[in-house]
């Protein structure tokens, strides 16, 4: 069954966001889209399925085996619905036979060019050292945490929240209601039911590895626009962010620490993949997915009322977006009429200057 | 607010003692602000730039505290810097201006002149490398994550043999139905295993007695009783004595102490094997004593694991 787990788990998301990035996106900005928008996408309306199925198992007091089979079946229709879309919008694609197909250069970049494979290379050994590092499962930072013990509680129980995961206990003042409606848990009990997986494994394991692998998809979101057009820049930046993942776990709450240590938590999610993608996101223009991340984060961290740092992150780059522009349109009715213009980000000018409109994507 | 601020102040030196990679963002911002001509990704930089700031001062740093529910410590706000992205984008520019300078070099230079110019790209990226490693973490993970969680191996053990020694006595059974769940006492580690591997074995306290961080994830609090308890237990592990000491000193009887445990509905006892054969007696001694229904009766049973002794009664 794990087989199976690894096979759903590339290709749910996979085909989830595929459909949605369709819904969402037309024409170029779609064909901006990369795969790994689309499993990233993907990764976030998961979570918020199963976050649906999560409240209502604590709202209408489900057990927990109705509660994975809700999510099991929204999960299925999502992706028929995904599936049904993609066929839909295929048919579409083909009879409008005018449309121009781009070609875009691969990992390794153009044909023939090989001086990507070197960086590339380095990348993929420290990637595949992290995650042998992960599988071990000896450098496993549980403190302050208490997943594991509640997918376990959930399991055994077959209910949510009903006993202490910490004792076995049933509990005598309860939890905090904004802990109670984090769907983690959830997930992962659901995940361990529906693939007959050894909670420890997954939590410990599994979950942390796809964490890594999807925390370098947003970071190649990232590389993607920085050098969109440079391969072998593209393998550096994602060679040093592995270097600088692995290496950075001196201390709990670094971003390297919680991938390697402590992938199964909310906040390592939201720190090595909710935030990189929203980044990618901001910096890309491309404002509709930026409210998923948000909820995303609600779903899993303790925010305040639903206010984490994917919205203190949105809200401080407008701002400084914001001010930036109106810095620019001073600067060029100023003194300074001439020196800013080469410095312009996201503005109308920069849209028309060939390759900073490339760079900067195209706006939502 | 006063201990937020507090926290924020102190924050930022606990932040750089064991790793430097906020100074290395510094390092990067500065040279991006004071000696890049082409200042690329202004927004991204500006924001990170502010929000670094922010991270730095006490007070904004509070602020930020503040809005992330006072729930995470002062190293979480640096999650609203993009502190990875930021240095790796610099470090692939400061290459890729090397590599173009390579490059130019190339296409009118000779083949050792070539060589000298891809070394440089070489010296750089090793240069960059290094500084990396210098500012991150020099030393062996699992030295940094030291957790009850390494010694899962011989818990985990433990714990699997408690349930089969409950599943026998189970099977032993008339109705083969127990009347009453296995109440766990052991050490920590033992204790946290318990509820991972063996759910069904329930414990007098659990992991948030002694790892504070979890207070926040429920109302339930302990009483003294179980702190005494989870005391008692560390001292057989440091001093393999039946008697122990709280944190104040005070001498925590054993005896006292089984009385308590057993109060609490507690049927298997994990001890580890540190203990001196003597103690161990003493301490068979007790538990017969407690448990026994009729005077002469023994109803203890002792096993010995590589790890751990594990005393059971029915």
């Amino acid at each position: 069954m794990a087989f199976v787990f690894w096979l759903l788990a590339a290709l749910v998301p996979c085909l989830i966001g595929m459909g949605a990035l369709r819904v969402l996106y037309r024409g170029q900005a779609l064909r901006e889209m990369t795969l790994a928008d689309s499993i990233l996408t993907g990764v976030m309306i998961c979570i918020g399925l199963a976050e649906a199925a999560h409240l209502g198992a604590v709202v209408l007091g489900w057990s927990f085996s109705r509660c994975v089979l809700l999510f099991g079946v929204a999960t299925g229709a999502v992706v028929l619905l995904a599936i049904g879309v993609l066929v839909l919008s295929m048919l579409f694609d083909r009879k409008k036979s005018k449309a121009v197909k781009r070609i875009r250069p691969g990992m390794l970049g153009k044909k023939g060019d090989f001086s990507a494979c070197l960086p590339i290379g380095i990348f993929a050994l420290l990637v595949l050292g992290q995650l042998t590092m992960i599988w071990k499962g000896q450098a496993v930072y549980v403190d302050g945490d208490l997943t594991l013990e509640t997918v376990v509680s959930f399991l055994e129980r077959d209910a949510l929240y009903e006993i202490n995961p910490m004792t076995g206990n049933p509990y005598v003042l309860g939890i905090p209601s904004r802990l109670k409606i984090l769907c983690l848990p959830s997930l992962y009990g659901a995940l361990c039911s529906m693939f007959a997986l050894e909670p420890a494994t997954l939590v410990i394991k599994m979950i942390p590895v796809l964490i890594l692998l999807g925390s370098y998809l947003a970071y190649y979101t990232l590389a993607k626009y920085f050098f969109p057009e440079d391969a072998w820049k593209r393998g550096v930046f994602l060679g040093i962010t592995a270097l600088l993942l692995g290496v950075g776990d001196y201390l709990y709450g670094m971003d390297g620490f919680g991938m390697l240590h402590s992938g199964f938590r909310g906040v390592t999610i939201r720190g090595a993949v909710l935030l990189p993608y929203l980044f990618s996101l901001l910096l890309r223009r491309k404002y509709k997915l930026v409210p998923l991340c948000i909820l995303t984060e609600a779903c899993i961290v303790w925010t305040l009322y639903g206010a984490g740092a994917c919205v203190a992150v949105t809200a401080g780059m407008l701002a400084v977006r914001g001010g930036y522009r109106h810095l620019m349109s001073r600067m060029s009715d100023g003194p300074w009429k001439n020196s800013g213009s080469d410095r312009a980000e996201g503005t109308e000018s920069a849209g028309e200057t060939g390759k900073e409109a490339d760079h900067v994507g195209t706006p939502e | 607010m006063l201990e937020l601020l507090n926290n924020a102040w102190n924050g930022w030196g606990n932040f750089i003692f064991y790793g430097k990679y906020p100074v290395l963002l510094i390092l990067v911002l500065v040279v991006f602000w004071f000696f890049s001509d082409r200042k690329r990704e202004p927004v991204l930089l500006g924001y990170t730039t502010v929000m670094t700031v922010c991270c730095i001062f006490p007070l904004t740093a509070a602020l930020l505290m503040l809005y992330q529910t006072k729930f995470y410590d002062y190293q979480w706000v640096w999650s609203y810097v993009p502190l990875t992205m930021v240095a790796a984008f610099a470090g692939t520019l400061v290459l890729g201006y090397c590599r173009e300078a390579a490059d130019g070099n190339n296409a009118v230079g000779d083949r050792k002149s070539k060589f000298a110019s891809r070394g440089k790209v070489a010296v750089a990226a090793l240069i960059i490398g290094i500084m990396i490693l210098m500012c991150g973490r020099l030393t062996d993970p699992l030295a940094e994550v030291k957790t009850e969680w390494q010694q899962s191996t011989a818990a985990r053990t433990a714990v699997e043999t408690v349930a089969e020694i409950a599943a026998e006595a189970d099977a032993q059974t008339v109705s083969g139905v127990t009347e009453s769940a296995i109440v766990l006492w052991a050490p920590k580690e033992v204790m946290a295993a318990a509820r991972i591997y063996c759910p069904d074995i329930q414990l007098p306290y659990g992991r948030d007695l002694w790892d504070a961080s979890l207070g926040a994830y429920t109302y339930d609090t302990y009483t003294e009783v179980e702190d005494d308890l989870c005391q008692w237990m560390h001292c057989t592990g440091v001093f393999g004595t039946v008697d122990g000491y709280r944190l104040d000193e005070t001498v925590l009887e054993g005896k006292v102490c089984l009385e308590q445990a057993l109060e609490l509905g507690v049927n298997c006892i994990v001890v580890p094997s540190v203990m001196t054969w003597e103690a161990v007696a003493e301490l068979t001694v007790i538990l017969e004593e407690l448990t026994q229904v009729q005077p002469g009766d023994s109803r203890v049973q002792m096993q010995q694991l590589e790890a751990y002794y594990i005393f059971t009664w029915n």
